[in-house]
């Protein structure tokens, strides 16, 4: 269920793009009015109508295991909050929240930067969801939704961003604010302890009514883009003002990544920014992309609990340093991904 | 210290969150940090609405109107920022539109139907243009047309 790590070929700035709609029932009261029988009739129309998915029932969900989940960003933490029954359906890189604030939140996870795919994806299940159910619908406000921020397409679309040289050139709140001004949002993932942890955003449009799929998806696209060349640049004049000091501080990181007995989730996050950017300047070599993108995932807390059974924090961070260790070692003849 | 959000463990992480250029920073235990900092990838503004909703709520006259389908008031909806299901949308159309308007910029759907509502748009059309016609034969007194045109009307409108 992880594929959308792997296979990135954009892998410097963009890791993965997500685009998700939100769908629900024209007969059914949305989530905050819904009682136990409505949302397992919910729960068993959208199954039979998609019967070769695979269906999590979350109701039931060990609650480490269904942390794990978030971790991994296929489902949000308020999923796990939910009073009703609820579930997740996942067929490849599509995954169906069922119950959460709307009925259905039909998500398509892709890695790098391809809107196409992820629209392409997620519209033919909504279109086979529409088929067979009474999605709600108003001719002014477009697809109904518990939240009136997403009336409209219901599709919210985003990217998640590695911009470690904005972030270090103090940059990167400007971009957030003219993007705020075009209807675009610009958010910090893991954005304890401090701006340079981890680096990385994700970029969302924030209208949903009054413009198409279409031309949200081409202008987030072009916006990205933009952004992508405003880190490009803020790259080459950081490395030129200091490459030795960048090379330093990157190699560090990458050392302690390499030798720590334990290692907190801040630290290992604010290793990853700085061994992830020293990868993009080219001053690391004996790391790859895939790697330190499937480390962030394996090792925030639930996740590690699930795989290794450890519970106490203390003994997590001496799990979470080796596998660290372990994933590095496992890389030390890869060489850098120039693409 | 003890964390900002559950107020029970000890805060071990200063948490600050940039959204839009704007900071907030709080003092957390581990496990609140770890939810907030995945929260936002699906985090949709939801308080920011409900401040929204009762900006133009209590401008507005009290109404007694109930939702038929769910029961929810449009007072209920204003409080929570979330509206009560499908039919809510047409029953507090008027009262929802303005803040809709200041949310998204305008109020008028682009993009993708469900396919029953392209078919209505097209029935639509198809009325329009047999009306159209109809006035056109009474108008040349083609009476033997508009004969038809009228019950071909009124098989589409059922």
């Amino acid at each position: 269920m992880e594929t959308y790590i792997e296979k990135n070929n954009q892998a410097q700035y963009v890791l993965s793009t997500r685009v998700r709609f939100a769908r629900n029932i024209a007969d059914y009261p949305f989530a905050s009015r819904m009682d136990q029988t409505s949302a397992r009739e919910i729960i068993e129309k959208v199954q039979g109508v998609l019967p070769d998915f695979d269906y999590i029932d979350f109701q039931s969900l060990d609650p480490v295991q269904a942390r794990s989940y978030v971790e991994k960003h296929f489902v949000s933490p308020n999923f796990l909050t939910v009073r009703v029954p609820h579930g997740l359906l996942t067929k490849d890189d599509l995954y169906i929240m069922l119950c959460e604030e709307d009925h259905m939140r039909v998500q398509c996870i892709v890695p790098g930067l391809d809107f196409d795919q992820a629209f392409k994806r997620a519209s033919a299940v909504c279109d086979t969801l529409e088929d067979k159910l009474n999605i709600a619908y108003h001719e002014k406000f477009g697809y109904l939704t518990h939240c009136p921020t997403n009336l409209g397409t219901g599709m919210r679309a985003s990217v998640m961003m590695f911009l470690p040289a904005l972030t270090f050139s103090g940059a990167i709140r400007k971009i957030s604010q003219q993007l705020s001004k075009m209807g675009l949002t610009m958010r910090g993932i893991y954005g304890e302890g401090s701006e340079e942890s981890g680096c990385l955003y994700q970029v969302s449009n924030q209208i949903t009514l009054g413009i198409s799929e279409e031309d949200t998806l081409s202008k987030l696209k072009e916006i990205v883009d933009t952004i992508i060349e405003n880190e490009k640049r803020a790259q080459k004049a950081l490395d030129a003002q200091n490459h030795d000091k960048l090379h330093d501080i990157t190699s560090r990181a990458l050392g302690t990544m390499k030798y720590a007995m334990t290692m907190s989730s801040e630290e290992f996050m604010s290793l990853y920014g700085k061994v992830r950017f020293g990868l993009n300047i080219g001053c690391l070599q004996d790391v790859c992309y895939e790697t330190l993108d499937k480390l962030s995932v394996a090792v925030q807390p639930a996740t590690i609990s699930l795989d290794s059974a450890v519970q106490d924090a203390a003994l997590r961070d001496k799990v979470r340093a080796e596998k660290v260790r372990n994933a590095l070692c496992g890389d030390c003849s890869l060489g850098h991904s120039d693409t | 210290m003890l964390c900002d959000k559950c107020k029970k463990r000890n805060a071990t992480v200063l948490y600050k969150q940039t959204v839009n250029g704007v900071s907030e920073q709080m003092a957390l235990c581990s496990e609140c940090a770890n939810q907030m900092s995945i929260g936002g990838l699906f985090d949709d503004d939801f308080n920011f609405f409900g401040s929204l909703f009762k900006g133009s709520g209590s401008a507005l006259p009290s109404e007694d109107k109930v939702c038929t389908l769910c029961g929810s008031t449009f007072e209920q909806i204003a409080r929570d920022g979330k509206v009560g299901c499908a039919k809510c949308y047409e029953i507090f159309e008027d009262r929802l539109r303005p803040s809709i308007e200041r949310l998204h910029g305008r109020v008028e759907h682009i993009g993708r139907k469900p396919k029953g509502s392209v078919q209505r748009d097209e029935k639509q059309e198809k009325l329009k243009e047999l009306k159209e016609q109809l006035a056109a034969s009474i108008e040349k007194e083609n009476f033997e047309e508009a004969a038809k045109l009228r019950d071909e009307i009124r098989g589409l409108e059922g």
